[in-house]
């Protein structure tokens, strides 16, 4: 009876048992090559997740998303050519046969148009910024621009889900879930991974929330999307009526239940949901303090703009970030919608620069002088670059641009990255390239590293192969490693 | 209509796409459906290329795609401001045809509802195999065809069109849709297939624990005309199901996952489920079947700052009245902002096909279960009506007990919750105005009771009961 | 079959024969080209015997599982199909031997293990094909013969791939001693990526083009074709332009199929050419931004482990330890996997328990990193942290620490960050700190030391970075708009409630229609009682700020409720809300979402329905008609709207009309009310008709055509 059992439990044939034993053998082998403590540290229990594999550079990261990708033209790729060639056709040379969106496509011409705004140089770095970004410029010593970013999509869409993902169709975690899988949480009371949303006042495209998915990670890793409403965190808030004594009291009654039913079933679960209505009982009491804004004395208010305290706006959500860093959220993704200027550049440009400029480098500022700088790494930019051709009806003082994703600027600052940089180059048409290219997955190679990650290293099992931020691509940029 | 099916994947509505590279979109869509859901195998990886483990060529995956290519559609019918619920082809439905044939529909709008469908255009296009799966890099011309492996597929048999298809499918010789099919019943009871890999039957998916019992559930369910009514009973009426899930430590030790199924099973409820429940047992649910979808209480500002602002979805607009109490199965899903307290109990968020939803155990589930309003209406709702009842609390108690979690409760857990119950009605006596907001919630109409101390007492016992662990799970 | 096998033992013993002659006579041999080739297969066939010698071993390992006939055959044709294999295998790399340009030592333990292993197989076969009896000697010959493939095999990788290259990722190969201060950038950096991807052909056992790049000496004298860089100039050294040249060249290296160089690398070593190919300058020699630093820095990382690590001269702590002396409220974690340095964060003040630092005391030797931000901790506290002798980062931001007894933190010799920002220390107390010897930035923001006091610090303590207000704007800004709390209609008994999120704000408003500014206007004290549907406009002022925009709202109150509502027209078909009920369902709509069930719209037909207030009506005076603004959308006020009255629900008379105003230009879209005050009267019935505009006016887009009219909710006073 017992061998008749066990046969039939692991439904043996020869030629099956030789298929396993090989495939057993092979993927112990693969493994080992993957995880190099296996052997060398027996006696400890594998830890492969939740810590960095080396030392990291950054411990946590702010990424300023700014949805429907912001012109670089008009913000910090400064490129006089443009002004001086303004109204001139984009030479074919230049663009070599370059897809374009469905909007330009059928467009007839393509004339070059400079941007509206002033560019002036600032700080030790000599940094290049437009006007409309007052604030940023005072900060861009504390800055590496990275002016070659490259991507593959030319839609919102997948370039959105290609920079957050590392896949232009959805499904696969975000940047966010990856760094909550493998570094874990560092204050067991919140969240690893934290989403705040506003929008701006320019053209808007809509954000996802397949933006910060789990994919097929455990959904604990999925990004905790806050409200943009006063109660920022979701069912946080006890029901009317009650306060956390009888909260509390109503969770030991519940334990006591649970735990009843543990004696009879035995089932492991039933532990780990006690658990984790502790933790839900302490996030409630960490996160209305972090949310709680108002204890925020004058001059921090200041810094941000008085917006910081209206719930939902982008400085609010900096302000929070900063907050939520503070009490150790590895990855807070804000983002900001409104980037996407087809049209009337000059009318909606200063007015979304505006919501951002001051609460971005109030950010900056804020982590530096607490000393978080050095552990936050913090990122601003979009999804694409915008062209340097026109988009529509030809003005040189209202005019729109189209996606350009063969050459953006991003910016990084803090967290292990070299200050008062700026890395690559586009040509003097800011269209193509030049020099030190960056494609979104070395982008991504390279925060993996920045928080003590192996980019190959950090790989998830699913439908038959090994997953990773970079899929099968992404080499480190060492140029901007402090 | 069913074809609807098919049609239903994401559609992009974002001005200045390439309509082409979106059309391919859908179809492939179309394939990797039909492959993990009626084939269980991991289609989508023939995408780019042949497929590393299973005998799947890209050209298999091609000839596949071409059933579904023969759709007269586009990549884009409109932007946000042009956008219709039914891109073309689509069909119209008037309340007509719903008296006369379509009786099983439960159409609410007077005006005629429109419906996408799929529908092979006259004109044959030409499906290619796609280099790299690069929607523009055609190689050759492909013809409509099935992997060799499973089944020949011979169109003069079959038939040269989808119908053709769904014959191939459902051919005695065919050895997968059956088996596919009732180990995902199995899974949805068990909460685990008998092929655990429910989504994957090829080289890289795990072998059947009880590949006979597999093979007779299929047999059987092929051969009374794919019955799933009857295969649903064979299953709950199982001595196997029925099994109580009480794990004594030895077979903890043994078999931790259960794979032998040496007990009943012990999973949590789907999202949609935990909902369920709640109506259900407080008396709130309404049992319509059918209808449009509704949209139920959500937190605000979730969906408003993550949608562009245009179109006619820009605002959540929330339903009252009996829409609030219908079954999960019909909230309102918007594919960019699902509905969150279904997500964080894994609900999914209808991207792409998905055979097999976690159960995850996380703190979000213990908030959601504590504080949403649904979940506080529930329990409210259930108090009032074993207050307006002759009985004593004990039996109150032991009824809202019954109902949550169908059985009695023990000695010890009844002593706890009239514990509990007293404790509270002092608590609430002392402040009678905490008593008075906590049963406030929901939007439900109030029973007029005037004793609203112990309402408020009983209330908070029922929400404890909800928030069992066994309440959410199926033991 | 005996014939065959036949044959083949004496092709074998010919190659044998061969081998064992052009072996004595190796230093005369002139290599025809066409042989040449022949044995550039060598790298090829080898494969062969290594296979056929592992099979036949597993076979006999299972003879069992086959008859003893069957079982011989078998046998019989693996060893001849492995000692043809071996024995050609053995001559082409004879050849191979002859042609390449290998170093002596391993070369020949090479050749003659492989010639040994062809003749060793040869022999078996012989034995086997003849001999039935001897089971022991084949069996050990045939172990040996393993033995022998794998010293054939293993030096023969050492000749394509380097020494030490099967265990170079687990041994590794002495780098620690190497530090940034000990090392040149050569070696940290330059060497390693040569390691990687040169040295398995350019090594002192194999010397492809006469290259010997393992040695400096050697490396620096070049190949056959002279030296492999000129100085400062990377675009004309050979090494630099064979690395560029298309990878099918022949010349380019490293060769096709090998293993090539990383952008990054080539980078690299482009930038060490540029700055003088300099064996000997150290990292630091090199300038902070100067490119090669750069890069070596990101390999250095990625090969030597941090120098700190070995700085590290205590054990880690247990794993047990670690996870014990972790709670919810205080996370402890080594840096990085494998790393004996700990960090500790305390988190949630009201769960600080002094204890719970005290407690740390178990990992005082590994603990590096300590963040109290926030934590209740004081004077007092700092003796604990004192303890921790190996800390290196301190941050008690935000705790109650005011510096009495700060200078016991002098026992932390490794400190080399203390943050102190929004604590309440003084210059002098933290004067006491600033000598030890690691220190190397301070933040002081927000704490009572001022800028000059700063400047002073700053020139006392060149070496200290000092953090202090980078904040300096002193412009003035304006204040967010106070928030309405109320949500939707106001209920009967309810008062309005306004806020402001910065705590010493005066809200001033009005609900008349005036604007309220810094000095008119009501002030906010307590909720507003509101009767009736008014239009508040609020401001927020604060001394040093300017005063909010103007927050400007509708707040629509309950009324008296209709017993019966009907609509004499139908709504519009594609707005059809839901019907009457709308009217007064207490529920309002959004101007930018009109298919819902809150709005009714017209346009063919003029909003007309009819009010019924049962046997006991009311006394109302006012009626406000709440209606949707979006003129974009062709949403205009009513043109006209007339009020009817009667207790006869046949004869009722008007009882006013009004004439709302139109806009003369497009404007943001919003909730409107309109007035329409009558005589107070009770009557049973009322009929309210709007009118949409016929005609939409010349501006518009759409002039000509005809407007639409939305409404959600009637409200009567």
């Amino acid at each position: 009876m017992s061998k008749e059992f066990i046969d039939h439990r692991f439904h043996i044939t020869r030629r099956h048992f030789l298929g396993k034993v090989s495939l057993g053998l092979g993927s112990v082998a693969l493994g080992s090559l993957l995880i190099p403590d296996l052997f060398s540290n027996s006696d400890e229990p594998l830890q492969t997740l939740g810590l960095p594999h080396f030392a990291p550079k950054a411990k946590r990261i702010i990424y300023l998303f700014q949805n429907g990708a912001p012109s670089q033209l008009e913000s910090f790729d400064y490129k006089p050519m443009l002004n001086k060639m303004t109204g001139e056709e984009l030479p074919a040379s230049v663009r070599m046969g370059q897809r374009l969106t469905g909007m330009t496509s059928g467009q007839a011409k393509f004339p070059l148009v400079g941007s509206h705004f002033k560019f002036n140089q600032y700080g030790k770095s000599g940094a290049w910024v437009s006007e409309i970004f007052p604030n940023i410029a005072k900060v861009v010593d504390d800055i590496c621009f990275i002016k070659s970013m490259h991507t593959e999509a030319i839609n919102h869409d997948p370039a959105l889900t290609f920079m957050q993902t590392g896949a232009q169709q959805g499904n696969r975690p975000s940047m966010g879930a990856w760094m909550s899988y493998g570094l874990g949480s560092e204050n067991k009371n919140l969240p690893a991974y934290c989403v705040l949303l506003s929008r701006g006042r320019g053209n808007g495209q809509g954000v996802y929330s397949k933006l910060w998915t789990n994919g097929f990670l455990d959904s604990v890793h999925q990004g905790v999307q806050f409200s943009s409403s006063e109660e920022r965190v979701l069912y946080l808030k006890d029901p009317e009526g009650r306060d956390r004594a009888d909260r509390r009291k109503m969770l030991d009654n519940l334990a006591q239940l649970n735990d009843m039913n543990y004696k009879e079933f035995g089932d492991p679960e039933i532990q780990t949901r006690v658990q984790q209505y502790e933790m839900a009982f302490r996030m409630q009491t960490a996160v209305p303090e972090l949310t709680d804004l108002s204890k925020e004395p004058d001059n921090i208010i200041k810094m941000y703009g008085a917006d910081c305290l209206v719930p939902g706006t982008y400085a609010a959500n900096c302000l929070l970030a900063r907050k939520l860093s503070e009490a150790g959220v590895r990855f807070v993704q804000l983002y900001h919608q409104g980037w996407d200027q087809h049209g009337n550049m000059t009318g909606e440009m200063p007015l979304q620069a505006q919501d951002v400029d001051r609460a971005t480098a109030a950010l900056i500022m804020d982590l530096k002088q607490r000393g978080l700088l050095d552990e936050t790494l913090v990122i601003w930019g979009g999804e694409f670059g915008r062209t340097n051709y026109c988009q529509g009806k030809f003005s040189a003082e209202n005019y729109g641009r189209d996606h350009h994703p063969r050459a953006y600027t991003i910016w990084m600052a803090g967290g292990g990255v070299k200050p008062g940089i700026t890395y690559g180059e586009s040509d003097e048409f800011g269209y193509n390239i030049i020099r030190d290219p960056v494609h979104v997955n070395d982008f991504h190679a390279t925060i993996l590293h920045l928080m003590g990650l192996n980019h190959e290293q950090l790989t998830y099992k699913h439908l038959g192969r090994r997953y990773r931020l970079t899929d099968v691509a992404g080499k480190l940029v060492p140029g901007i490693l402090a | 209509m069913a074809t609807g099916f098919n049609r239903n994947h994401k559609i992009t509505q974002e001005g200045g796409i390439i309509d082409e590279e979106y059309r391919v979109e859908y179809v492939s869509d179309r394939t990797n459906t039909f492959g993990k859901a009626f084939l269980a195998l991991t289609f989508e990886c023939a995408h780019c290329h042949d497929h590393k483990y299973d005998p799947i060529s890209q050209k298999d995956y091609y000839r596949t795609f071409a059933f579904f290519n023969r759709v007269p559609e586009k990549g884009l019918v409109g932007d946000i401001s042009l956008a219709s619920l039914a891109d073309p082809p689509r069909i119209k439905i008037t309340s007509q045809e719903i008296n006369d044939i379509l009786t099983f529909i439960n159409k609410k709008d007077t005006t005629p509802v429109e419906v996408m469908v799929m529908k092979d255009s006259t004109w044959k296009r030409p499906t290619y195999v796609l280099t790299r799966g690069v929607y523009d890099a055609h190689g050759e011309v492909v013809d409509i065809g099935l992997p060799s492996e499973i089944l020949l597929f011979d169109s003069t048999v079959y038939g040269n069109n989808r119908l053709g298809l769904a014959k191939w499918l459902f051919d005695k010789n065919n050895p997968l849709t059956a088996r596919v099919f009732v180990n995902r019943m199995w899974q949805e009871f068990f909460g685990r297939g008998l092929v655990k890999t429910s989504g994957d039957f090829g080289m890289q998916g795990e072998m059947p624990s009880h590949p006979q019992l597999l093979d007779w559930l299929a047999v059987d369910f092929r051969e009374h005309g794919w019955d799933i009514k009857r295969l649903i009973k064979q299953i709950v009426t199982s001595s196997t199901y029925k099994q109580s899930s009480v794990a004594s430590e030895q077979k903890r030790a043994t078999d931790p996952d259960n794979i032998l199924l040496a007990r009943g099973p012990r999973t949590r409820l789907t999202a949609e489920g935990v909902r369920d429940l709640a109506l259900a047992s407080s008396g709130l649910l309404v049992t319509e079947v059918g209808g449009p979808s509704v949209k139920v209480y959500q937190p605000k500002g979730i969906w408003e700052s993550s949608t562009s602002g245009r179109g006619v979805l820009a605002r959540y607009v929330q339903d009252h009245g009996e829409n609030l109490y219908r079954r999960g199965l019909y909230s309102f899903i918007k594919r960019t902002v699902p509905p969150p307290g279904m997500l964080v109990f894994d609900g999914s968020n209808r991207d792409q096909c998905e055979v097999n939803r976690m159960r995850t155990n996380t703190p979000l589930q213990a908030l959601v279960l504590l504080n949403e309003p649904l979940m506080l209406e529930a329990s409210r709702v259930f108090a009032e009506r074993l207050m307006v009842e002759q009985s004593t609390p004990e039996e109150k108690v032991r009824k809202a007990f019954q109902s949550i979690l169908c059985r009695q409760p023990k000695k010890e857990e009844l002593a706890l919750l009239l514990t509990y119950y007293e404790e509270e009605k002092v608590g609430f006596n002392q402040s009678p105005v905490k008593a008075k907001k906590y049963i406030e919630a929901g939007e439900y109409q109030h029973e007029k009771i005037n004793d609203v101390i112990s309402l408020a007492a009983l209330m908070q016992v029922v929400q404890t009961i909800y928030n069992m662990d066994e309440a959410i799970t199926k033991t | 079959m005996q014939r065959a096998i036949r044959f083949f033992i004496n092709v074998i013993f010919f190659i044998q024969v061969l081998l064992i002659f052009l072996l004595f006579f190796e230093n005369r041999i002139q290599l025809p080209v066409w042989l040449q080739v022949a044995g550039r297969m060598h790298p090829m066939v080898l494969h062969l015997p290594i296979g056929i010698l592992i099979g036949l071993f597993v076979f006999l390992i299972f003879r069992n599982m086959f008859t003893r006939k069957q079982f011989r055959k078998v046998i019989l044709l693996c060893l001849v199909m492995s000692s043809i294999s071996a024995s050609i295998t053995a001559l082409f790399g004879f050849f191979l031997s002859i042609s390449g340009d290998y170093g002596t030592s391993s070369i020949q333990q090479h050749k003659f293990s492989g010639v040994a292993l062809s003749v060793i197989s040869f022999f078996l076969l012989v034995w086997y094909s003849n001999v039935k009896k001897g089971e022991i000697v084949f069996y050990s010959s045939m172990l040996f013969t393993i033995l022998l493939l794998f010293l054939a095999g293993h030096t023969g990788s050492v000749l394509t791939h380097g020494e030490n290259f099967i265990f170079e990722p687990v041994s590794s190969k002495g780098h620690e001693n190497l530090t940034v201060e000990n090392a040149s950038l050569y070696q940290l950096a330059v060497m390693p990526v040569l390691e990687r991807k040169c040295f398995s052909c350019h090594n002192e056992s194999k010397a492809k083009g006469k290259l010997i790049m393992t040695t400096v000496e050697k490396f620096k004298l070049g190949g056959e074709n002279g030296k492999e860089w000129i100085e400062g100039n990377p675009d004309s050294s050979r090494m630099i332009q064979n690395i560029y040249l298309p990878l099918k060249d022949d010349e380019h290296m490293p060769p096709d199929g090998k293993p090539q160089l990383a952008p990054h690398e080539i980078s690299l070593l482009e930038a060490w050419i540029k700055s003088g190919a300099d064996f000997e300058k150290k990292l630091f020699e090199f300038d902070e931004t100067d490119t090669l630093r750069l890069l070596a820095t990101s390999i250095i990382n990625s090969v030597v482990k941090d120098p700190k690590d070995d700085a590290y001269p205590f054990k880690p702590a247990s794993a047990d330890l670690i996870k014990r002396i972790n709670t919810p409220f205080r996370t402890v974690f080594p840096l990085y996997i494998n790393s004996p340095a700990l960090q500790a964060d305390f988190f949630v003040k009201e769960a600080f328990k002094i204890n719970s630092l005290e407690e740390l005391k178990e990992i005082k030797d590994q603990l590096v990193i300590l963040n109290l931000s926030k934590m209740p901790i004081t004077d007092g506290d700092i003796k604990v942290i004192s303890q921790f002798s190996n800390l290196e980062q301190l941050n008690l931001n935000f705790t109650s620490i005011k510096g009495e007894g700060i200078s016991a933190l002098k026992s932390l010799p490794n400190l080399e960050s203390l943050s102190l920002s929004g604590t309440s220390i003084g210059k002098d107390k933290l004067n006491e700190v600033l000598s030890l010897p690691a220190l190397s930035e301070v933040f002081i923001w927000n704490t009572p030391i001022n800028e000059s006091e700063v400047l002073e610090l700053q020139q006392a303590y060149p070496k200290i970075e000092f953090i202090h207000t980078l904040f300096k704007d002193t412009s003035t800004l304006a204040l967010s708009k106070p928030i309405l709390v109320n949500e939707g209609i106001i209920k009967i008994g309810d008062l309005l409630q306004l806020k402001h999120t910065m705590p010493g704000v005066v809200i001033r408003y009005s609900i008349d229609g005036s604007i309220p500014d810094s000095v008119s206007g009501f002030v906010y004290e307590n909720p507003i009682d509101v009767k009736e549907t008014v239009k508040l406009q609020a401001i927020a002022c604060k001394g040093g700020w300017f005063c909010s925009k103007l927050l400007d709202v509708i707040c629509f109150v309950e009324g008296y409720k209709p017993n019966q509502v009907t609509l004499l027209k139908p709504a519009d078909k594609q707005y059809p809300g839901q019907g009457a009920s709308s009217l007064t369902d207490g529920r309002k709509g959004f101007t930018d979402v009109l298919k819902e069930p809150s709005w009714l719209g017209f346009r063919e037909n003029a909003f007309e329905a009819k009010f019924n207030f049962g046997d006991s009506p009311p006394t109302i005076h006012k009626i406000v008609l709440s209606y949707a603004d979006n003129l974009g959308g062709y949403i205009f006020p009513p043109s006209e709207v007339e009020v009817w009255g009667g207790n006869n629900s046949e004869e009722l008379k008007l009882l006013t009309i009004i004439k709302s105003e139109q806009p003369e230009a497009y404007r943001p879209q919003r909730m409107r009310a309109l007035d329409l005050t009558i005589d107070p009267s009770n009557f049973l019935n009322y009929k309210i008709v709007a009118k949409p505009l016929s005609v939409l006016p010349q501006w518009h887009s759409g002039k000509g055509q005809k407007g639409w009219f939305f409404v959600d909710e009637i409200f009567f006073y």
